[in-house]
C-alpha cells in the first residue's frame, strides 16, 4: 500500500470536514452541542467507504482531521471578527462587554497564534493541543496518533494549558 | 523564547506540582536560585494552572456550534419590533437591529435581549422602577432608552435608540484625531454624562464600545442606566449568578470592582480611562500608574511630547485609585480640561511617580508579579524603542537616540521605579528582575559602545548606579554583592578605557570616585577588608584631586570627607567590619575631621555639613574610646548633641533622626562596657522621653509613633539585661500597644504586623526570664501565630522562617520550664528545620548557627528533664543518651564559633547555662 499523498488529501478531508460539520449542527437541537469525536470518526468511515483514502491507520487520520479541525474553526472565527470589525457599521454595545465573572470568551483567533508560538518551542505540546482541543479526542485516542503513552499525554496536556493561559492572559 | 529555557521553565513546573501546596512557592523560589526570571515564569504557569475552571476542556467544535445555535433561537419579533439582523454579543446577550413593522413609521432601534440565566424578574422589576427616570434622560448626545420589557421566552430586552456610529475609538483612529480635536469631542461626552448625574443617573459602564461617534461627529452615549439594571443583587439562593455584575473590567473604577457602593467617581474614573486611551492610544494596564505620555512614547514620540505635563496630569489624577483624590465631578474633569485648552493652569495636582508606584504596590503587596510586570513593561518598552531606532534611522540620529535613551536609563525611570518601590516589604524579586532587565539593556549597548566615548560615559554612570542598587549596604537594597562588584567592575573598566583618573572632566572623575568606593564597600561585605582598603585609598586619590577650594567644588570635598570617613572605617571603624589598622584608622577620620570641620564653617546651618561633622565625631570618638583614650565619650556626645540640633531642625527627616538614635546606641557603648547599665538605661529613658515629646508634638506621624514603640523596647531590653525582667515587660507592652494601634490603623503594612510579633517576641522573652510561665506561653503563641501569617503573606522572605524557629525555641523552653515536656519536644521539633536551614542559607552567620546551637542546647535541656521524671531506668538512660547527643551537637558549632571570636557574651552565658545544667546527667 502506497503512503497516502497528504497534500492532495488535504482538501478532501477539509471539504469532508466542513460539510459535516454544518450538517451536524443544523441537524442538531440548539442545547445539543456537538461531538468533535464522533465527527472525525464519522468523516473517516465516509471517506474510507468512498475510497477517497488510503490511510495507513486510523492515527494518522486523526492528525490530520486535527488540523483540519483547527483550520475550519479559526477560519470561522476570523469571519466572525471580521464582520465585527467592518467598516462604518452600526455598533451597539455589548459587542466587547465581559461580564466580571463570565469567563472570557475563548478567542479562537488568538489561541492559534498562541499555539503557533508553543509550537516553536514544543511541537509535541501544541500536537497534543490540536489533538484534544480541537479534534476532541480523548486522552487515548491522542496517545494512540501521536504514538505515545497516556500517561505522557496527561502531563503535556497539564503543561500547556497552563502555558496557553498564562500566555493569553498576559497579553 | 529559546527551547532549552521552555525546557528548564516546563520541568520546574512538573516537578512543582509534585510538591505539597502549602510549600510550593518557597519550594520554586529556592529551586531558581538567582534566576528571578525562571522564577517568575514558572511562578505564573502555576498560576495558570491553579485556575480551576474548563479552560480547553470543551472541545473548540462544540463551542462553536453554541455560538452558531443560539443565533438561530433568536425569536423573529419582540413587542412590535421586527428583528432584522445581530449587531453585536457579548457576556449579557445579543444586540439587533430592528424596525417597527406597524407600518406608520419605519422607525429603526436597536434592541437588547438579555440572555437566559440572568435574574430576569429583578431586571424586569427595576426597570419598571427606573423606566421614567431612563427615559426622561433627554440629551443630544445620549441615546434614548425607548422601551422594555420581557419576550414570549420570559428574557428581558430593551428597545434603545439605534445609533448608527462608530465607537469612539474607532472614530478617533479612523479619523487620526489631534490632541487638540480629542479633547473637544471628549468634553461634549462629559458635557452628556454631567446631565445625566444631575438626574440622579450614574452609567457605571462607560467605555469606548458605549459612546458611539456618527459619520458627523457627534457623540451618543448608549445604555446609561442599563447596568444599574443588569446588577443583580446577591441572593442566598443563587450565589454563583449572584456575583454577576454588569460592567467592563478595564474601565471600572477599583471601587466598583471590589463591590463598593457606586457613584458619580465611578463614572469620572471611566471617563478617566476613556481620556487616556484615545490621547495615548493603549488603556492604562490594570491599574498600572504609567502616565498617558509615557504609554505613547513608543508609538508617537511627538504625542508623548504633548501630553507630557499638564494632560499627563489630568488624566492620572481622573483615575486615581483613590475615589478621593479624584476629581470630585465631571463638571470639574471638563473643567479642568477646558483651563488646558485655554492654556490656564489645571487644578490637578501631580501624583509624584514614585508616589504612584508606591501607593500601587502597596495595593498589591499580596501580588508583587504585577508589580514586576509594570517595571518590566517599562523596560521593555525602552527595549523596542531602541530596537526601532537601530533600524529605522541614520547613523547620527541613531548615535543621539541612543545617547538620550542610555541617559534616561541610567538616571531616569529604572531608579524612580526602583527607588518607588524599594522600602515595600516583598519588593525583592520585583526589584532583582528590574535591574536583571537593565543590565541586559546595558550590556548589549556596551557591546556596541566601542568607540563613543560619551556613551561609555553614560554607561559607566549607569553601571555605577546599578551597583548601587544591587548592593548599597544601607538598608533596601537587593544584597546582591556579587552582581553589584560585576557592574562596579563594569563601570571601572570602561573608566579606565576612557583614562578617566587623568581626564580633564570632572564628572567623569566623579563617577571614577564613587565606583571605587561601592566597589569597596562591597568587597568589605564579601569579606575582603584588604581589597576594601585598597579600592577606597584609589578613591581618596581620585576625591582629592577633585576637592579644590572653590566654591563650586564643595560636593566634591563632600565627597572626599565621605571616602575618608569609609576608609576609617575599613581601616578600624568600631563596630564595622576592619583590616585592625586603628592607627590608619585616626589619620583617616582625622582628616575627615578637619574637612567638616571647614564645611561646617562655610556654611554652620547646613544640614549635611552638620551631620557629616556629627558622624565623624561619632565614629573618631567610639575608635578613641575603644583605644581606652576617655576623650572619645566627649566626641561621642558633641556628636550626639549636634546630631540633636539636626534632629530639632528637621524632625521629619527619618535619615537624620536614625543617625541621632545610632548615636546614642554609641554613647551607650562605653557605659555599658563599664557595666554602668543604669547609665544606659538613663539615656534610654532620655530617648524615650524625647520619642514621647515628638509624638506629642505631631500625634498624626505613624513614623514617630513607631519608633516610640522601638525605644521603648531598647529601654526594656537593657531592664532586662540589668535583671529587671518586671519593668521590661512594662515597657515592652507599651511596646506593644502603640504597634497594635499601627496595626489595626494601617492593616495593609507588612511593616507594622512584623513590629507586632517582634514585640510579642522579646515581651514573651522577658515574661519568660521574670517567671511569669503562663503569660509567656500565652505571648509565644500570639508571636508565633503573627510569624506564620507573615510568613504565609510573604514567602519569599527567608527571615521569617528563621525567626519563627527562635520563637519556636522559646515556646519550646517555656514548655519545658512549665514539665510539659511533650508539647515541648514538639515546639522543638518544629524549631529545627527551621534553624538548620538557616545555618545553610547564610553560610557563616555566626548568629544564625549560635540560634541553632541554643536549640540544640534546649533539646538537650528537654532530654535532661526527661531523664529525671522518667520512670523505669531503660527511660532514664535513654534520655540521657539522648541529652549527651543533642549537647554533642550543640557543642560543636559553640566551639567552631568560639574558635573563630565569633560567640558574644550572651551566647557563652547560654552555653555555660546548659552544658551546666546538661552536665550532671552525663556524670552517672
Amino acid at each position: 500500500m502506497n503512503a497516502p499523498d497528504l497534500d492532495a488529501m488535504l482538501p478532501v478531508v477539509y471539504a469532508e470536514l466542513r460539510e459535516l460539520a454544518e450538517r451536524h449542527l443544523q441537524r442538531e437541537r440548539p442545547d445539543h452541542t456537538l461531538q468533535p469525536t464522533a465527527l472525525v470518526n464519522e468523516a473517516y468511515l465516509r471517506l474510507q467507504s468512498q475510497r477517497k483514502v488510503d490511510w495507513a491507520n486510523r492515527a494518522q487520520f486523526f492528525g490530520i482531521a486535527a488540523q483540519m479541525m483547527r483550520r475550519i474553526l479559526v477560519t470561522h472565527a476570523e469571519a466572525r471578527h471580521a464582520s465585527k470589525r467592518g467598516g462604518f457599521a452600526t455598533r451597539v454595545t455589548l459587542d466587547e462587554s465581559v461580564s466580571w465573572t463570565d469567563e472570557r470568551d475563548l478567542d479562537l483567533v488568538e489561541l492559534d497564534e498562541t499555539l503557533q508560538r508553543l509550537a516553536a518551542i514544543d511541537p509535541r505540546q501544541a500536537q497534543v493541543v490540536e489533538l484534544r482541543f480541537f479534534a476532541g479526542l480523548t486522552i487515548e485516542d491522542t496517545a494512540e496518533a501521536l504514538g505515545i503513552s497516556p500517561a505522557t499525554v496527561k502531563r503535556e496536556w497539564t503543561v500547556a494549558k497552563a502555558w496557553l493561559r498564562r500566555e493569553l492572559t498576559r497579553s | 523564547m529559546t527551547e532549552a529555557r521552555w525546557a528548564a521553565e516546563k520541568a520546574l513546573f512538573l516537578d512543582a506540582l509534585d510538591q505539597p501546596t502549602d510549600s510550593r512557592l518557597a519550594w520554586v523560589h529556592t529551586q531558581c536560585g538567582d534566576d528571578v526570571l525562571l522564577c517568575e515564569a514558572v511562578l505564573a504557569l502555576l498560576r495558570a494552572h491553579d485556575v480551576n475552571d474548563t479552560f480547553l476542556e470543551t472541545p473548540a467544535a462544540a463551542l462553536s456550534a453554541d455560538v452558531l445555535s443560539d443565533v438561530a433561537t433568536a425569536p423573529a419579533r419582540i413587542g412590535a419590533y421586527r428583528l432584522q439582523r445581530e449587531l453585536g454579543r457579548g457576556g449579557m446577550g445579543t444586540v439587533w437591529l430592528a424596525a417597527r413593522d406597524d407600518g406608520e413609521f419605519a422607525q429603526q432601534v436597536a434592541i437588547k435581549l438579555i440572555k437566559r440565566g440572568m435574574d430576569t424578574d429583578a431586571i424586569v422589576s427595576r426597570f419598571r422602577h427606573e423606566r421614567q427616570i431612563l427615559a426622561g434622560l433627554d440629551h443630544p448626545n445620549i441615546a434614548r432608552l425607548l422601551d422594555g420589557g420581557t419576550t414570549d421566552d420570559g428574557l428581558p430586552y430593551f428597545v434603545l435608540e439605534y445609533v448608527d456610529g462608530l465607537t469612539v475609538r474607532e472614530f478617533a483612529a479612523s479619523r487620526a484625531l489631534s490632541v487638540a480635536n480629542v479633547l473637544v469631542l471628549f468634553r461634549t461626552i462629559c458635557a452628556a454624562v454631567e446631565h445625566a448625574h444631575r438626574n440622579l443617573v450614574v452609567h457605571r459602564d462607560l467605555k469606548p464600545g458605549n459612546i458611539l461617534v456618527t459619520s458627523d461627529g457627534v457623540p451618543k452615549l448608549l445604555d446609561f442606566g442599563i447596568a444599574k439594571l443588569l446588577d443583580t443583587a446577591p441572593t442566598a439562593a443563587n450565589t454563583t449568578s449572584a456575583t454577576l455584575a454588569a460592567f467592563t473590567p478595564e474601565y471600572a473604577s477599583p471601587e466598583q470592582r471590589s463591590g463598593v457602593a457606586v457613584t458619580t467617581a465611578t463614572d469620572v474614573y471611566s471617563l478617566g480611562v476613556v481620556l487616556y486611551e484615545l490621547l495615548a492610544g493603549a488603556r492604562p494596564n490594570g491599574q498600572t500608574p504609567v502616565p498617558p505620555s509615557d504609554a505613547a512614547r513608543v508609538r508617537d514620540p511627538q504625542r508623548a511630547q504633548q501630553l507630557r505635563g499638564d494632560l499627563d496630569t489630568i488624566v492620572l489624577m481622573a483615575t486615581h485609585v483613590d475615589a478621593t483624590r479624584r476629581y470630585q465631578s465631571v463638571a470639574q474633569l471638563a473643567e479642568d480640561i477646558e483651563r488646558y485648552q485655554q492654556g490656564l493652569a489645571v487644578r490637578a495636582h501631580r501624583d509624584s511617580f514614585g508616589y504612584r508606584a508606591a501607593k500601587f504596590i502597596r495595593r498589591h503587596r499580596a501580588s508583587l508579579a504585577a508589580a514586576v510586570l509594570v517595571v518590566v513593561s517599562l523596560v521593555g518598552g525602552l527595549g523596542a524603542s531602541l530596537w526601532q531606532a537601530r533600524r529605522a534611522e541614520t547613523q547620527r540620529e541613531r548615535a543621539e537616540r541612543r545617547f538620550a535613551e542610555v541617559r534616561s536609563l541610567a538616571t531616569g525611570f529604572l531608579f524612580d521605579v526602583h527607588d518607588a518601590i524599594r522600602n515595600l516589604p516583598g519588593s525583592t524579586p520585583a526589584r532583582a528582575l528590574l535591574i536583571q532587565r537593565g543590565l541586559a539593556s546595558l550590556d548589549g549597548l556596551a557591546r556596541e559602545a566601542q568607540g563613543d566615548a560619551t556613551l561609555q560615559r553614560d554607561l559607566a554612570l549607569a553601571y555605577q548606579r546599578i551597583g548601587e542598587v544591587q548592593g548599597n549596604s544601607y538598608g533596601a537594597n537587593l544584597g546582591d554583592s556579587k552582581g553589584a562588584l560585576a557592574s562596579y567592575r563594569h563601570a571601572l573598566s570602561l573608566l579606565e578605557s576612557l583614562g578617566a583618573a587623568q581626564s580633564s572632566d570632572p564628572e567623569l572623575r566623579r563617577v571614577l570616585a564613587e565606583s571605587y568606593r561601592g566597589m569597596a564597600s562591597m568587597l568589605n561585605v564579601t569579606g575582603d577588608p584588604e581589597g576594601a582598603v585598597r579600592t577606597l585609598d584609589r578613591a581618596v586619590a581620585v576625591a582629592r584631586s577633585l576637592a579644590t577650594p572653590d566654591s563650586a567644588a564643595r560636593p566634591m570635598r563632600q565627597l572626599l570627607a565621605n571616602v575618608l570617613q569609609e576608609l576609617g572605617d575599613a581601616r578600624g571603624g568600631v563596630g564595622i567590619a576592619n583590616i585592625g589598622d586603628t592607627k590608619g584608622a585616626l589619620a583617616a577620620y582625622r582628616e575627615a575631621l578637619g574637612l567638616r570641620e571647614a564645611l561646617r564653617r562655610e556654611r554652620p546651618a547646613d544640614l549635611e555639613a552638620r551631620t557629616g561633622l556629627a558622624n565623624v565625631r561619632l565614629m573618631l570618638g567610639s575608635l578613641a574610646w575603644s583605644l581606652r583614650d576617655t576623650s572619645g565619650a566627649a566626641s561621642i556626645r558633641e556628636g550626639v548633641s549636634l546630631l540633636e540640633g539636626v534632629v530639632a531642625d528637621a524632625p521629619d527627616d527619618a535619615v537624620h533622626r536614625n543617625e541621632l538614635l545610632a548615636g546614642y546606641g554609641r554613647l551607650r557603648v562605653p557605659l555599658v562596657d563599664a557595666g554602668r547599665y543604669a547609665d544606659a538605661i538613663a539615656i534610654d529613658r532620655k530617648v524615650v522621653a524625647t520619642m514621647v515629646s515628638m509624638v506629642e508634638a505631631d500625634p498624626r506621624n505613624t513614623l514617630l509613633q513607631r519608633n516610640l514603640s522601638v525605644s521603648y523596647n531598647s529601654l526594656a531590653r537593657d531592664l532586662r539585661v540589668q535583671g529587671d525582667p518586671a519593668q521590661a515587660v512594662v515597657h515592652h507592652r507599651q511596646a506593644l500597644a502603640i504597634a497594635e494601634r499601627l496595626r489595626t490603623t494601617d492593616p495593609a503594612s507588612i511593616e507594622h504586623q512584623q513590629d507586632v510579633a517582634f514585640t510579642e517576641d522579646v515581651l514573651a522573652e522577658a515574661l519568660s526570664d521574670a517567671g511569669a510561665w503562663p503569660d509567656a506561653l500565652r505571648m509565644y503563641a500570639r508571636a508565633i501565630a503573627d510569624k506564620q501569617a507573615l510568613r504565609r503573606a510573604e514567602p519569599a522572605n527567608p527571615w521569617h522562617a528563621d525567626d519563627l524557629a527562635f520563637l519556636y525555641a522559646g515556646l519550646g523552653a517555656a514548655r519545658v520550664a512549665t514539665s510539659a515536656l511533650d508539647s515541648a519536644a514538639a515546639a522543638y521539633q518544629q524549631a529545627v528545620p527551621l534553624a538548620e536551614a538557616a545555618v545553610t542559607r547564610q553560610e557563616g552567620n555566626p548568629k544564625a548557627r549560635a540560634t541553632l546551637a541554643a536549640i540544640y542546647g534546649g533539646l538537650a535541656t528537654m532530654h535532661r528533664r526527661r531523664h529525671e521524671v522518667a520512670s523505669t531506668e531503660a527511660a532514664r538512660s535513654a534520655a540521657c543518651r539522648e541529652a549527651t547527643a543533642w549537647l554533642d551537637r550543640a557543642e560543636r558549632h559553640w566551639r567552631e564559633l568560639a574558635g573563630g571570636q565569633q560567640l558574644t557574651a550572651s551566647d557563652k552565658v547560654t552555653r555555660q547555662r546548659i552544658t551546666a545544667a546538661v552536665g550532671a546527667c552525663v556524670s552517672r
